[in-house]
């Protein structure tokens, strides 16, 4: 009796749990379908387009320098990932590796940057980078959200090698290995699993961001892809098929990364959260 | 041999030091430097583009509160932050229960949860510009269904704009949470639930004795996730609302934006993100320290 009665249960929430899900992929399904309805079309939201209309995405494409907009979001994305990586599984090694209080206050330096949000030095940062000429420019976007990115990297990072023996690297350097060649060659590719969740966390909010580009950037050959959508948005208020155009050309990288990386981003974020 | 010895030490000691350097100086200069600037200049009446400034002491600070713009951006943030916080997790931990019971395609699910988080905040405020706007796919909804009076303009109106902003939160980051709390949930020996099964324990009981209480280290990063998302929220009422109507959705973060870039008035700006510094560093170290008492040890 009590066993029909878990299965009856059992459906009934499964159908409710299918229904929310569909309801929460709908917006975004939403604009993928708006997106290819014409003008005539768009004003009705409960339509479906009568044909696959492409000139929204042709309009995105020409005159929202779709493709300068994407090299500028590559080239930020990946040199503030190398940066991250690099400087952060560096510093992490060192405190991990050592005792002492010097590096455990080091340590509890970087670590308190996590508490503080970025509009706390936003406005003297926008000064320092005028003053170092770097308006303007990605290296200032690459140098900020690399420096913010830093804390949450040396956590994850240190916590990682402090699981990793240390004989192993002993053996390199009793062998003649340098310092430099002894973590490049052992110990780094150990901390493939760290590297990868550092990576993880930081592409999407790196992907997305809007409020540095928004204060650093102003010319529109330097800038990134949420403040080229939100230009585009702004020249053209009432004309929402090339602005869903647009944004699921925005949309398609990270969701494709997600869906072919889905094992390591719940990896990665659960992670960060538990290292956090 | 000694010597030897001391010169090995020195050049290790060297490379330590080039190690942490890098992630130091940038570490150093796009964080510590400047909250040390906003500290100096929140006590004076500079203006970013005149070389010299005077010290005015704690003027900036007691403009703060006889501005409405700041008053209102601080009730706001607060009552955002509280709503989502609460919502969030509670939202994110049923998803989270639901998703590690035994249903069918759990994959799909949990990935159609976790898309809407992927997408920048611009591409939201689009979307849910366009479907909840006057003419907007809800609105038409409501009208196709003679629901005429659940006819809103959900932005526009200055009582239903805020309630938007925290279920957009809730869709945007449920799915998130859920994926931190069914990490936690793994880590829960299943010889628990087994254990007070046989001493006749039922299910909602095991949930508040054992699930939970094991639970906590998931709930204190949720939560302190929770805050200071929400106490940093910009981008989404930025865009979508710009603060409006009538400062209904003016944040912390809107309102530091708008009196430095806008208004140019960066000694009041910068005492502003001085404070809320200071109370996003107050709340985070109460919250992780009362919430991790709570914690219990496997």
């Amino acid at each position: 009796m009590t066993k029909k009665k878990n299965t009856l249960y059992r459906i009934i929430l499964q159908i409710i749990i299918w229904i929310v899900a569909i309801l929460f992929l709908f917006p975004v399904l939403y604009q993928v379908i708006a997106s290819f309805k014409d003008r005539s079309e768009i004003n009705n939201p409960l339509s479906f387009p009568a044909s696959f209309y492409m000139g929204n995405y042709i309009e995105a494409f020409i005159e929202g320098g779709f493709f300068t907009l994407l090299k500028n979001s590559a080239l930020v994305a990946f040199f503030t990932l190398l940066i991250v990586v690099l400087c952060g599984a560096l510093a992490a090694y060192v405190i991990a590796r050592s005792s002492g209080r010097f590096y455990k206050i080091i340590y509890f330096y970087f670590l308190s940057g996590i508490m503080i949000p970025f509009q706390a030095g936003m406005i003297p940062l926008y000064k320092l980078i005028n003053s170092i000429g770097l308006t303007d420019s990605i290296w200032a976007l690459i140098l900020i959200q690399a420096g913010t990115a830093i804390p949450m990297s040396i956590l994850i990072y240190s916590g990682f090698i402090r699981a990793i023996p240390q004989q192993l690297e002993e053996a390199a350097m009793i062998d003649g290995c340098s310092t430099v060649k002894a973590f490049f060659k052992i110990v780094f590719p150990l901390l493939k699993p760290a590297t990868i969740s550092t990576i993880i966390i930081n592409i999407i909010p790196i992907w997305n961001d809007f409020l540095t580009p928004l204060i650093f950037i102003s010319s529109q050959d330097e800038r990134t892809l949420p403040i080229g959508m939100y230009t585009f948005m702004g020249e053209r208020t009432a004309d929402m098929g090339p602005i869903f155009a647009f944004s699921v050309l925005v949309c398609i990288i990270p969701v494709t990364l997600f869906l072919f990386m889905q094992k390591y981003f719940y990896k990665g974020i659960a992670a960060g959260a538990v290292k956090g | 041999m000694r010597s030897s010895d001391k010169s090995l030490k020195r050049t290790k000691r060297m490379w330590r030091i080039l190690f942490i350097i890098p992630a130091l100086v940038l570490f150093t200069m796009t964080v510590y430097y400047p909250l040390i600037n906003s500290i100096q200049y929140s006590f004076t009446d500079w203006d970013m583009s005149s070389a010299t400034y005077n010290i005015v002491g704690l003027d900036n600070y007691k403009h703060i509160f006889d501005n409405e713009l700041i008053l209102s951006g601080m009730k706001n943030t607060a009552v955002f932050t509280i709503y989502t916080t609460f919502i969030g997790n509670a939202l994110a931990l049923g998803l989270a229960l639901i998703l590690d019971s035994r249903i069918r395609a759990k994959k799909f699910l949990r990935a159609a949860f976790y898309i809407p988080c992927l997408l920048s905040p611009i591409v939201v405020s689009a979307i849910f510009s366009d479907i909840l706007q006057y003419n907007g796919l809800l609105n038409e909804l409501f009208r196709s269904l003679n629901l005429d009076i659940f006819v809103n303009d959900w932005f526009g109106n200055e009582v239903t704009a805020m309630p938007m902003l925290i279920v957009l939160n809730a869709w945007q980051w449920m799915g998130y949470g859920s994926v931190i709390y069914l990490a936690g949930l793994q880590t829960i020996p299943k010889e628990y639930y087994e254990a007070a099964a046989i001493d006749g324990s039922g299910k909602i009981k095991s949930f508040f004795k054992i699930t939970f209480p094991l639970l906590m280290p998931s709930v204190t990063i949720m939560t302190f996730m929770s805050i200071t998302g929400g106490l940093k929220l910009f981008d989404i009422p930025y865009v979508l609302t710009n603060g409006g109507p009538n400062s209904a959705t003016e944040t912390m973060g809107t309102v530091i934006y708008t009196l430095a870039f806008k208004h140019q008035r960066f000694g009041l700006a910068t005492a502003v993100s001085v404070l809320f510094f200071v109370v996003i560093a107050a709340i985070s170290i109460t919250q992780v320290s009362l919430t991790k008492r709570k914690e219990v040890q496997l």
